[in-house]
């Protein structure tokens, strides 16, 4: 899968612990309507998987089951690339469009 | 509207966006998340919907290839009797295959229950001047052979019979006698209690006794009490030191002599004892030691014993057979045929159900063209072609799991002295194999189809009834099909046709006595009750005269070793007057009553049967058979002398008193050997086969006969009981078994081969009507046409045969060792297959031949 910056912030998100939709969403201040189609992009992939939370650890919070996301072996290593992609980038830079004589 | 339930609402809308399968999912997660808490729920909620048109976009393929499988599943119900066909050949062959499969995982693969089963090995010896290589070997053998470095540890094991007693009915059982080194040597612990010491394998040590999980289950009721306690074993009060665990058996040829364990418990004289081979020798290779390594030290020990001790051992050898291999080596020949059979028939259905699959294809042609012409890509056109053929795969594979089970539950009783477990089942590993053939092989049609010629389908299919480069490819490996089909189903026909031959010439042997009326059964006399030879020849005039009184009882006699009872008692024999030559005399030795050839109908040809005279106080005599008599070749046997040198019972000078009509002792393919019949009371053993010539049915009087015996001692177990039919059918058992069993495969193989020409005559003829058309209307005559039909028909069967019968000419040697005076190239089975074929196909191809004939050229050149 092509990792963008959206998917590849995503991914790290969930590397670094943040499990759920709407926490991604919290921490990486990008709309649900780019993480979800992420999320479900990257678990089609194999960079995630998910499991339901069980209903008891819920019920002892009082609020539904959530769906939580795990990065996968794979997706790590797909995340480190596109990491080192992006700081590639940052240190080339991209010169600045000159106007034509 | 609040915000939150305005979003609640919005994602109820975007749920609907969603494909029904994945809603209850998709809502549950946006409902959890939607209890997260934020200041703007109605714009997260947005993202429900990019959400929900992601999930159906992702969805769609698998969409369709589920309506594809609903598609496929709704066609296999519309076309029951296609759908029958073909699941049920795919569940012939794979379920044949799968129960095949489950028995050789448990017979060949399975390691044997022992700790480190590949270092033991069996150590016979071998006589090869006589041809023996596997002879049982004496005690003093394996007190020499103690000393060889190649060996951890070797253990001795003697099998018997032994009668329990004490509880409410005698028993019998099939134990074995063991040295205390044979429990460690195998990796065997007892589940409950000890095994033996070192000591307890001498004479003098109190008598004990370990028993099977079974025997400890039906007597004892589980008890763990039993420990220390006290049975009677043949008589004698012996104490139950342990109970075996469920699956602990002996290895090889000891297997089924598990009931109880004794210990050896052998005199000093015993221990040296250098003439009888009575023991069966196991033991485990030494660390880093191989099997050659010991098989030549062996070799050089037992040619030093040789040399110490020629009386005894001149000309014996020694040989060493891994475990596993002596345990599968007497099933391996019948499960080889079965595997050949049932993997044939496994290609021959997996190929006629091909052949039908690749006919449904063809006639989808049009439907795959026109959704072609309206844009439907290679894949779409691969999904949906194989949709059909994976529902009647997995059918096939459900099917053939269910019926390989079956076949199984019929197999195991032919099988049952090889199976290492008394419950083989399709398990699930074997299941799923069974599930991914089917799969494979409805896959590989779905692929042949839409993979070959699927775009240049577009013209050519739409063009109607023309005939195409698709459906000449769909000809082309419809025909190869067929012809492989006939080939294989050849050369089951050929294999099956020289078993049942030879079956047959087996059958219509005359083994020498009339077997019908006959019951039969062993009794043994314990040495506690009976220990002289008088109380032994007492009993047994006794029982004979007993039981001859029953009504409906013709004849009854007593025969130490019966035919078809697997023991021979071969000893050497001297004759009286001749010089012991180089090569010994053998004879196979039975002791009987006086009425006993009377009873099996037997014929003296020359000379007296035996009389109440020839008793303990009578001259000593025997008669011999007529094999024996040729020993004197051409001078008249009567009143010569001979004497039995050899075996535990070395007798005085016996004169022969007369000659009995040959016998076909120990099955009846064996020819008969030279034999000596002695009386019973003068040579009173324990252990004796009774037989009771009945008026009528024999087992009915099977009650009266053994209330007959329990009237004279009611501690005696009668068992073995059959009739002398069963014994028989008993000997011809393998070669029935396996005469049948191809015979059913290779049946079942020539009518799939003959279906598969009927659809494949069918179908040319189908393709070929406008051709049939302008030929009639061209003048050519019907039955030229029927002619054209059923040639191309007996061309298919033809090349199938030529492939089939070469095959059959190359393999059939293989089969010589289970032929019973059937030569492997027999021309009659080769020619009988050769015109079942050719019947078969002149069948097959009636019914299209028929269709071709009836072509209207006016109505169908108009269309």
């Amino acid at each position: 899968v092509r990792l963008t910056l959206a998917t590849t912030l995503v991914l790290q998100a969930i590397e670094r612990g943040h499990r759920y939709g709407f926490d991604i969403v919290d921490v990486t201040q990008f709309p649900t309507g780019t993480i979800y189609p992420a999320l479900r992009r990257l678990e089609r992939a194999g960079l995630v998987r998910s499991e339901w939370e069980s209903d008891r650890t819920a019920a002892a919070e009082g609020r539904p089951a959530r769906r939580y996301y795990e990065i996968t072996p794979r997706g790590v290593e797909a995340l480190e690339a596109s990491l080192s992609r992006l700081r590639t980038l940052r240190i080339i830079g991209v010169k600045p469009k000159t106007a034509s004589p | 509207m609040r915000p939150q339930r305005l979003a609640d609402a919005l994602v109820r809308l975007a749920s609907h966006l969603v494909p029904k399968w994945q809603r209850p999912e998709w809502q549950r997660e946006w409902r959890a998340e939607m209890q997260h808490g934020t200041d703007d729920p109605i714009g997260r909620s947005a993202g429900a919907f990019a959400d929900a048109v992601c999930v159906r976009g992702q969805a769609a393929n698998v969409d369709l290839w589920l309506g594809d499988l609903r598609l496929a599943c709704r066609s296999a119900v519309r076309r029951p009797a296609f759908t029958l066909l073909v699941v049920l050949t795919l569940a012939l062959g794979l379920g044949s295959t799968a129960a095949v499969v489950a028995l050789i995982d448990d017979i060949l693969l399975r390691p044997l229950p022992y700790r480190d089963p590949s270092r033991l090995v069996f150590v016979w010896h071998t006589l090869p001047e006589h041809n023996v290589f596997e002879l049982e070997i004496t005690p003093f053998d394996y007190q020499s052979w103690l000393q060889a470095r190649s060996f951890s540890s070797q253990a001795l094991a003697s099998p018997e019979s032994f009668t329990l007693t004490g509880g409410d009915e005698p028993e019998r059982v099939k134990g074995a006698r063991v040295t205390a080194s044979m429990l460690p040597l195998l990796g065997l612990a007892p589940q409950i209690g000890r095994g033996f010491a070192p000591a307890e394998d001498r004479v003098d040590a109190p008598p004990v006794v370990i028993l099977s999980d079974g025997v400890w289950r039906r007597r004892f009721a589980s008890s763990p009490a039993v420990l220390g306690r006290t049975i009677q074993v043949d008589g004698v009060d012996t104490t139950i030191v342990g109970v075996l665990s469920p699956s602990a058996a002996l290895p090889g040829p000891l297997a089924g002599s598990d009931d109880l364990w004794l210990p050896m418990r052998m005199t000093g004289r015993e221990r040296h004892n250098e003439i009888g081979h009575n023991y069966t020798a196991i033991a485990r290779l030494a660390n880093g030691v191989s099997l050659e390594q010991a098989s030549a030290e062996m070799t050089a020990l037992a040619s030093s014993i040789a040399t110490t001790r020629p009386d005894t051992h001149r000309g014996i050898g020694v040989r060493l057979v891994p475990a596993a291999k002596q345990t599968t080596r007497d099933i391996r020949p019948a499960l080889f045929v079965l595997v050949s059979g049932v993997v044939l028939l496994m290609v021959v259905a997996s190929a006629n159900a091909a052949t039908l699959l690749l006919a449904r294809a063809s006639n989808r042609r049009q439907d795959l063209a026109v959704r072609a012409a309206l844009g439907a890509d290679r894949i779409r056109l691969l999904s949906l072609v194989c949709a059909e053929s994976v529902v009647l795969a997995i059918l096939g594979g459900l099917a053939a799991v269910m019926l390989g089970d079956w076949i199984l539950r019929g197999l195991v009783p032919l099988f049952s002295h090889g199976l290492r477990t008394t419950a083989v089942s399709i398990n699930a590993r074997i299941a799923t194999l069974t599930m991914v053939a089917a799969l494979l092989i409805g896959g590989a049609c779905g692929v042949v189809v839409a993979a070959g010629r699927s775009t240049e389908w577009l013209g050519d299919a739409l063009r109607s009834r023309a005939r195409t480069s698709g459906s000449r490819d769909i000809r082309r490996a419809r025909n190869l099909l067929v012809v492989a089909q006939v080939a294989f189903a050849v050369l089951l026909l050929t294999g099956a046709g020289l078993m049942v031959r030879s079956f047959v010439r087996l059958a219509h042997v005359q083994p020498g006595f009339a077997t019908d009326h006959l019951l039969t059964f062993r009794i043994a006399l314990p040495a506690s009750a009976y220990p002289t030879a008088e109380t032994r020849a007492a009993f047994v005039r006794g029982a004979v005269g007993r039981l001859g009184a029953i009504p409906g009882v013709v004849a009854v006699a007593v025969n130490t070793r019966l035919p078809f009872g697997h023991s021979r008692g071969a000893n050497g024999i001297a004759i009286e007057g001749r010089e012991p030559s180089h090569e010994q005399l053998v004879a196979d030795q039975r002791e009987v009553t006086p009425e006993y050839f009377k009873a099996l109908g037997m014929r003296v040809v020359q000379g007296r049967p035996f009389t109440t005279r020839d008793d303990s106080r009578g001259e000593p005599v025997a008669i011999v058979n007529r094999a024996m008599a040729q020993i004197w070749a051409g001078r008249d046997p009567l009143n010569q002398r001979v004497r039995v040198t050899a075996g535990d019972e070395s007798s005085g000078w016996l004169r022969i008193v007369g000659v009995v009509n040959d016998v076909r002792h120990i099955d009846l393919s064996r020819s008969p050997v030279a034999e000596l019949y002695r009386p019973y009371a003068q040579m009173p053993l324990d252990s004796f086969m009774v037989v009771v010539r009945s008026a009528g049915e024999p087992a009915a009087i099977a009650p009266q006969v053994r209330s007959g015996i329990w009237a004279i001692d009611r501690n005696l177990p009668l068992y073995d009981t059959r009739t002398m039919e069963t014994r028989l059918a008993g000997s011809v058992a393998q070669t029935r078994a396996i005469a049948l069993l191809l015979l059913v495969t290779a049946t079942l193989a020539a009518v799939l081969a003959a279906t598969a020409i009927y659809g494949s005559i069918w179908y040319s003829v189908t393709q070929r009507i406008p051709e049939i058309a302008i030929r009639l209307a061209l003048g050519s005559t019907r039955a030229a046409l029927c002619r054209l039909v059923v040639g191309r028909a007996l061309t298919l069967t033809a090349l199938g045969l030529v492939i089939g019968l070469g095959a059959s000419v190359a393999v059939a040697p293989l089969l010589r060792t289970m032929l019973f005076e059937t030569r492997p190239l027999d021309p009659a089975t080769y020619l009988a297959v050769l015109g079942v074929l050719v019947l078969l196909t002149v069948v097959a191809s009636v019914v299209p031949a028929k269709r071709a004939m009836g072509v209207d050229p006016v109505v169908t050149l108009r269309e």
